[in-house]
């Protein structure tokens, strides 16, 4: 079982899409689709062995979302939870999405400089540099 | 029309401003109303910094919403902005703060770290690109070692941080500031004057943080002093957060933020802001509450009034407002306000509050007669000051049609420019500092002072003469030996092509006067002076001056 690395690691789930911040290293990381999903349900206490099952029923990598979630562990966005684990909504997993995993933005200085009006893609935005920016 | 529309004196928030903050604060369908003006009416690529930190509020409330889909993106974006960067900047702040409390040192969080964790309950609502935090007066060599050991260094030189007054900025190598007051305010900068704030202190638990803020009326009260302060940015983010702070719970406590805006000396600013408030957002504050504010402090109401007849707005007077006037003033004093200021000395009065040089615009002739004047109506009184009135039939006849401001026509001759006379040459300075500073070698600064005309005659400037009405100050050493005479000029007003500038009798002109401090550290005092260039020193003219103390540094 996994907790958040809170005070640490700031995390909001926005329209489907989680953004997870470390505030020690500066680091900001995105997911979407089933990496989103199972980030929020690990974040709320759920069982790995539960949503490993999840993912397996939905035709997708096991393999994989063990991977993203030792890579959470490993990036010190997730801990070990004390006591038992919570009983959450399943995730609606989708097997044609690519296999679970967080979108690294590592250049603290660029993201912080990066202009969230003129400098980024109009339909994504910040942090997501637009195509006519150098 | 609402009756303190007559009394406001601030600048008005941008339209587009005001259409945004209704889109975050008004109800539903109102709300949804101005998002969708503001979407037609705004230029995003050119969003105002106000605005800009606004826009965290609007997609939390409307990025769902269709009539936001044209700039979705970019919204959504500068939201994630304001997650990424107020999160480093709380977290930051945090291990700080933690230390603070081990060496004992007591400490609140006011302004951006405390509206967005506890009142907007989340840090991307509330941009901040530092913290601000509160601690007592004896504590500050303590907590400034604290900030450096955790990495944290001064943002400026040195000799600014001689000069700061109630905060030192500190920054950190990822940008992160931090602003530590040892007195909330700079106008209330005195020891004592916080005691409110720490007395009504709250504590709350952030994330297994103990972390203490002052009230939500003393926050209210933060907040409004600043944005007034800083009116020219006017950062309308603090109308959100006094809404935040109203919303928080029943029973805001108007008359404590009124009463602890008396004892911190900002009655004026908060008065401004509440006007402020009551006309972008006026489910937010009872009007009541502002016949209160006014019942409570008759000065103020004297000044307010005083400022709505200087700026010639007598006449735009709503009757409310006149007859809340003539309550307030009593029938004495009413035909003074409300007449058409027939006594120069009631418009000597009247002018004592504003704090800047007064314009006219003079058109003339060909042959550089005057032809014609553009000017407000309560100039009236003070025509024959500023001009040797050749024909004044005539005159009156021209001014009859004068409305609120505009321009009267006048035949060749009717008007000439007065030149001042020896009693001209009168004026009186108050500080509005501690009479010392300290510089840097050759580097400069300013001294905050204020300058009254005390002649019977307007201070006349007209359009581009070198004959400035000014302050300056000779330089004498620690002994009082006179080192140089001439130093950098302050002048009153700007001389501009077609323009008269002058300060009426009894006007009071708020100053930043400039200093140049000499190369050679030392003690030095600087002999204050008034003067029309090119004409006379007031010194030489039998008038007396303030002493400021001067210490350069190396």
């Amino acid at each position: 079982m996994y907790q958040v690395n809170a005070p640490r690691v700031v995390h909001e789930t926005l329209e489907g899409e989680t953004v997870v911040i470390d505030t020690v290293t500066g680091l900001y990381y995105t997911a979407a689709g089933n990496a989103a999903q199972l980030w929020q349900a690990l974040a709320e206490g759920a069982d790995p062995a539960v949503l490993a099952t999840a993912c397996a029923e939905a035709g997708c990598d096991t393999g994989a979302f063990e991977a993203f979630c030792d890579d959470l562990v490993a990036s010190g966005l997730l801990v070990g939870r004390a006591g038992g684990s919570v009983t959450v909504a399943l995730p609606a997993l989708d097997a044609a999405l690519a296999p679970p995993a967080l979108t690294r933005h590592n250049d603290l200085q660029e993201l912080i400089e990066l202009d969230p009006i003129h400098e980024v893609d109009i339909a994504q935005g910040w942090p997501f540099r637009g195509p006519e920016t150098p | 029309m609402r009756l303190f529309a007559d009394f406001e004196d601030r600048p008005p928030l941008r339209h587009e401003q005001e259409l945004l903050l209704r889109a975050v604060l008004a109800s539903k369908a109102e709300g949804r109303d101005a998002l969708a003006r503001w979407i037609a009416e705004t230029d995003f690529d050119t969003l105002d910094p106000a605005s800009f930190r606004l826009v965290p509020a609007l997609f939390a409330r409307w990025g769902a919403d269709a009539a936001a889909a044209l700039h979705h993106g970019r919204m959504k974006g500068i939201y994630r902005y304001f997650l990424f960067r107020s999160s480093l900047v709380a977290a930051a702040a945090r291990p700080v703060l933690a230390a603070f409390a081990a060496a004992g040192v007591e400490a609140l969080a006011i302004k951006g770290l405390a509206l967005g964790l506890r009142y907007h309950k989340n840090v991307a609502l509330r941009p901040m690109s530092d913290v601000d935090v509160l601690i007592r007066h004896a504590d500050l060599a303590e907590a400034d070692a604290v900030l450096r050991t955790h990495g944290w260094r001064y943002r400026y030189g040195a000799a600014k941080k001689l000069r700061d007054i109630h905060s030192h900025d500190y920054v950190d190598d990822r940008s992160s500031g931090f602003d530590l007051h040892w007195f909330a305010l700079p106008e209330s900068a005195a020891e004592g004057a916080d005691g409110g704030f720490w007395s009504r202190a709250e504590t709350i638990d952030w994330q297994g943080q103990p972390l203490r803020m002052p009230a939500r009326e003393d926050l209210a009260l933060i907040a409004m002093v600043n944005a007034i302060r800083e009116a020219d940015a006017m950062h309308c983010v603090w109308i959100y957060d006094v809404a935040a702070l109203i919303a928080d719970a029943p029973r805001f406590n108007w008359n404590l933020l009124w009463a602890e805006a008396g004892r911190h000396g900002v009655r004026t600013q908060v008065f401004s802001a509440l006007l402020l408030l009551s006309q972008v957002a006026p489910w937010l504050i009872p009007e009541a509450c502002l016949h209160a504010c006014l019942a409570t402090d008759p000065v103020l109401t004297l000044d307010r009034l005083r400022a709505v007849v200087a700026e010639t707005r007598t006449d735009t007077l709503t009757a409310m407002g006149r007859a809340y006037a003539a309550e307030c003033l009593g029938s004495v004093r009413k035909a003074r306000w409300f007449g058409l200021f027939p006594a120069r000395d009631a418009y000597a009065d009247l002018v004592a509050d504003p704090a800047v040089a007064k314009h006219l615009r003079i058109m003339r002739d060909k042959a550089g007669e005057i032809v014609g004047i553009y000017m407000h109506r309560c100039h009236i009184p003070l025509l024959e000051q500023l001009f040797v009135v050749a024909d004044a039939a005539t005159l009156a006849a021209a001014l009859a049609d004068l409305g609120r401001e505009g321009e009267i026509t006048l035949p060749r001759g009717c008007l000439g420019l007065r030149e001042a006379t020896s009693g001209a040459y009168a004026a009186r300075v108050d500080l509005a500092a501690p009479p010392h500073l300290t510089l840097p070698a050759g580097e400069a600064g300013k001294v905050a002072l204020y300058v009254i005309n005390a002649s019977d005659e307007a201070w006349v400037v007209a359009e581009e003469t070198a004959a400035l009405y000014g302050i300056s100050y000779h330089l004498h050493d620690d002994a009082d030996t006179l080192v140089a005479w001439d130093q950098p000029r302050t002048y009153f007003m700007k001389p501009r092509p077609g323009t008269l500038a002058f300060v009426a009798p009894g006007q009071r002109l708020a100053c930043q006067m400039k200093v140049h401090a000499p190369a050679t550290p030392g003690r030095y005092c600087l002999h204050l002076d008034v003067l029309r260039e090119t004409v006379t020193w007031f010194s030489a003219m039998g008038e007396r001056f303030p002493v400021v103390a001067l210490e350069v540094i190396a």
